[in-house]
């Protein structure tokens, strides 16, 4: 009799195990995603910054000569010749930075370089950038930059009203989205979300570099 | 044979020893919670705060005159006589300077209290600090050795849940180097330590 009332407990111990288990898994998996894309999130809004910043690094008139290529990060390259030097200068800062997790990452694909669009207020309406001629479409960020072409043809930047209204400053800004794939990693046992990161930086131009 | 009372005394003891335990078991789980909530929320603050410093010392890089950088020349302004002198940075003299900042200083300081959201009251923190604001006990130092711009950034971060007894907040610092330049051409000016230096970097 008491043999049995033993075996009992031991199966009641397996019991509750099998079902513990499962959960704290669960719960361990789930943690350790949020810390996961709390970690790239922070990473990205560091990425599109610094990028966004870095356009200033090149002269305003200066242009990518031809064949000229960029990055070449997870088997992606990109032909910037004939686009802003600064567009290229965004590009290998993120890239540079955004260097690790990538391989979670599952990038939603922007063209490269734009220009235009206003944030608009009550006498203008808003306006979506436009991409350069020839700028790849197949980047991970997108910056938004004003530049001088030959002949001193001015292409406009972002137009953000919110700043020094109404008439607004030319900014310079970099967006990107990704989705956290974890379909390949062992947290897909207990991870049954895809989260979105996105980030949106702006930089406004250094006084002696407009 | 043991007696009534023995029996007694052990079972009052084991309701006892079931207290504490269930106390001080309580009391580990909630030093634990502390420990992990803070330390997550301080992990992920000083990267940010890191990245400010960054972007600062970057944006006050990308706030020196380039024409410096690459040695270009203009009309002498103090003795004209002397022909062509090299390009002064602007806000060296005191008619051009907006307040008692450098054009450097003032874009380094913008950009890295932007990045790391300090508020300039911290019982309202939607409005971030400006250059112009005092930049203590949280804020962004910037300065320059003439070679490179410097950014150290302090935030006052509060801490999610403090335990009971501990500081409630903790300053959370980071620092950057950046170098100004201007791509495409070699830049030509050399790092005297003197051009455009307003003062040492803190050590």
């Amino acid at each position: 009799m008491r043999r049995s009332r033993r075996r009992g407990d031991d199966a009641q111990a397996v019991l509750e195990t099998a079902l513990v288990i499962p959960i704290l898994l669960f719960l361990v998996c789930n943690f350790v995603a949020v810390m996961v894309q709390v970690t790239v999130q922070e990473q990205l809004n560091s990425a599109t910054a610094l990028a966004a910043q870095s356009r200033f690094q090149a002269p305003e008139n200066a242009v990518d000569a031809s064949g000229t290529r960029c990055c070449g990060v997870h088997g992606v390259t990109l032909v910037t010749s004939g686009l802003p030097t600064g567009c290229r200068y965004a590009a290998e800062t993120f890239y540079g930075t955004m260097r690790t997790d990538t391989g979670l990452l599952q990038w939603h694909t922007v063209t490269l370089c734009t220009s235009g669009g206003d944030s608009g207020n009550g006498g203008h309406p808003p306006a979506q950038p436009v991409a350069y001629a020839g700028s790849p479409a197949n980047a991970d960020v997108s910056c938004d930059i004003g530049s001088i072409k030959a002949g001193g043809v001015v292409v406009p930047g972002y137009v953000d009203r919110t700043l020094n209204p109404p008439s607004g400053l030319d900014v310079v800004t970099c967006s990107a989205t990704a989705s956290l794939d974890f379909a390949n990693t062992p947290l897909a046992w207990g991870v049954f979300w895809t989260p979105t990161v996105h980030a949106q930086a702006e930089a406004l131009p250094p006084p002696f570099r407009q | 044979m043991r007696s009534a009372r023995w029996k007694h005394t052990h079972a009052h003891q084991r309701g006892q020893t079931l207290i504490v335990f269930a106390l001080g078991f309580a009391l580990f789980l909630f030093s634990l919670t502390c420990l992990v909530a803070d330390s997550a929320y301080l992990y992920v603050w000083s990267g940010r705060v890191q990245t400010a410093a960054q972007l600062g010392a970057q944006s006050g890089a990308d706030a020196v005159d380039p024409r410096y950088l690459y040695s270009a020349t203009g009309p002498c302004t103090t003795v004209p006589s002397m022909g062509l002198c090299p390009v002064p940075i602007v806000d060296i003299s005191a008619q051009d300077r907006q307040g008692a900042l450098y054009a450097f200083q003032r874009s380094c300081i913008e950009a890295a209290d932007q990045s790391a959201q300090i508020p300039r009251d911290p019982a309202n923190p939607p409005v971030l600090k400006t250059a112009d604001d005092p930049q203590l006990p949280e804020g962004t130092v910037c300065a320059s050795d003439g070679c490179r711009v410097y950014a150290e950034v302090a935030r006052v971060v509060q801490l999610p849940i403090p335990f009971p007894g501990f500081p409630e907040s903790i300053t959370v610092r980071g620092t950057g180097y950046a170098a100004p330049v201007v791509g495409t051409s070699r830049a030509t000016s050399t790092c005297t330590g003197a051009a455009w230096v307003p003062e040492s970097p803190p050590r």
